[in-house]
């Protein structure tokens, strides 16, 4: 850079100002040129990660990560993952977002068996207090199992202790398992809903949406 | 003393970043909840000083007073958000562990006071070690703080250690099983109160160290 260029922008503040701006703005976008194709990959690892840990017990021979079918519920997208044995669907896996989280939204991958019990719950991704509401966190603790085999007609009391429910809310920390527990059992409620079109037999994708009824209490 | 050598001492421990500044409180005491809390928060703030000195460094006579706070602000959000785009597509593992942390480093004013008070005076290279000391004391000083919430808070110390670090760390891992734990220094006020007894601690270091040094004078005229 010349020294009369820095001269003069140093006698202008508002444009030095806006130079830089601009010169950030480049380093921000020429970055996320650079990472956003890596990043997908790493979060098309993560789903097949998290579809082979909620539905391992599911028995299956296809990849669910392939076999897909879109479902609208009460304007929420949802995309679920079948797990199919001999072209029978045995199980789905979907991700499913709260937004009633304490430092954002939990997203989760809820693994649903034929029956309409829960397979597997894992958090793939939150924002929660380190320490405190992260034992959602399979890694962190075993809380999350204990939905496993739950479902609808389990006679299962849906909600953390304090609130006169059957799940431990954590120590210092009630909004988060108050926030995952409310969004496993609607996402239990969604499969209800939609149970015939996600276990119909038909293979391959299927990306046509039924205008779904909306059901009490599911979130928006 | 040279110069190097006052830069080391002063982010370590005569100017450090938490215990004599006291600056950047919001995530010192928002992340030392575990030891292993801490070394995470320190280390991906340790990259952004770094990064943010050197650039301060290389345009400091570039940049104008009366925009200079605004040009920082602009340069550490741009060096902070580089950062996470980065370790989220390479260091993908590590971002799902510190990812958390990431975006708090923006509130760290210890950033701001480091490239105002010293790199926007100072060489790129200096303001580099100035970044990497300030950084490794911050660092420092939130192990050991987190490692005493931690161990009062809960009875283990660098719990879920190989999560960030990998599974050679796992012998970091320490858990006393008979203890309950005292719940009260996990939560929020339980930091304030692991502050404010270190800082006396180190307080009370301090001034035996300064009435030591004013004794061997004494005794030093005395036999003179």
């Amino acid at each position: 850079m010349s020294s009369n260029l820095v001269a003069g922008l140093r006698r202008r503040p508002g444009l030095l100002l806006g130079a830089f701006a601009l010169g950030c703005s480049a380093l921000l976008g020429a970055g996320d040129l650079a990472t956003r194709a890596e990043i997908r990959l790493r979060q098309a690892e993560d789903l097949r990660h998290a579809l082979d840990q909620t539905l391992s017990a599911v028995p299956h021979d296809n990849n669910p990560a392939e076999d897909t079918i879109a479902v609208e519920d009460a304007g929420r997208a949802v995309t679920v993952y079948r797990a199919r044995m001999a072209g029978e669907v045995h199980g789905v896996a979907f991700n499913w977002v709260s937004e009633a989280g304490y430092g954002g939204p939990i997203t989760l991958t809820v693994g649903i068996g034929r029956d309409g019990r829960i397979a597997s719950v894992r958090v793939l991704s939150h924002s929660e207090t380190p320490g405190l509401g992260d034992k959602i966190d399979v890694r962190k603790s075993d809380w999350i199992r204990g939905f496993d085999g739950r479902g609808l007609d389990t006679g299962t009391r849906w909600g953390v202790r304090k609130d006169g429910g059957e799940f431990d809310q954590f120590a210092g920390a009630t909004i988060t398992p108050r926030a995952v527990v409310a969004a496993v059992h609607a996402s239990l409620k969604f499969f209800a809903g939609h149970r015939e079109r996600l276990l119909a037999a038909r293979a391959g994708t299927a990306a046509a949406t039924l205008p779904a009824a909306a059901q009490p209490g599911s979130p928006t | 003393m040279s110069e190097v050598r006052r830069v080391v001492r002063d982010g370590l421990w005569d100017n450090n970043v938490v215990f004599a500044q006291m600056l950047g409180m919001c995530p010192t005491l928002a992340t030392t909840g575990s030891a292993t809390n801490g070394l995470g928060m320190g280390l991906a703030t340790t990259v952004v000083l770094v990064c943010s000195g050197v650039l301060v460094s290389l345009f400091r006579h570039v940049i104008a007073r009366e925009v200079r706070i605004a040009i920082y602000v602009l340069l550490m959000s741009t060096v902070v958000t580089l950062v996470d785009m980065t370790m989220n597509a390479w260091l993908h593992e590590l971002h799902k562990v510190l990812g958390l942390f990431i975006p708090l480093i923006v509130v760290n004013c210890a950033i701001m006071g480091r490239a105002e008070s010293f790199a926007s005076k100072r060489t790129p290279g200096m303001a580099a070690l100035d970044g990497l000391m300030m950084g490794v004391g911050f660092t420092l000083a939130l192990m050991v703080l987190g490692g005493v919430r931690e161990a009062i808070g809960q009875g283990t110390l660098f719990a879920d250690a190989s999560m960030l670090l990998g599974e050679h760390f796992a012998f970091l891992e320490l858990r006393l099983d008979s203890y309950r734990g005292v719940l009260l220094m996990i939560l929020p006020p339980g930091g304030f109160l692991a502050l404010g007894f270190l800082v006396a601690a180190r307080q009370r270091m301090l001034a035996r160290a300064r009435a030591r040094s004013l004794g061997a004078e004494g005794a030093v005229e005395a036999g003179a």
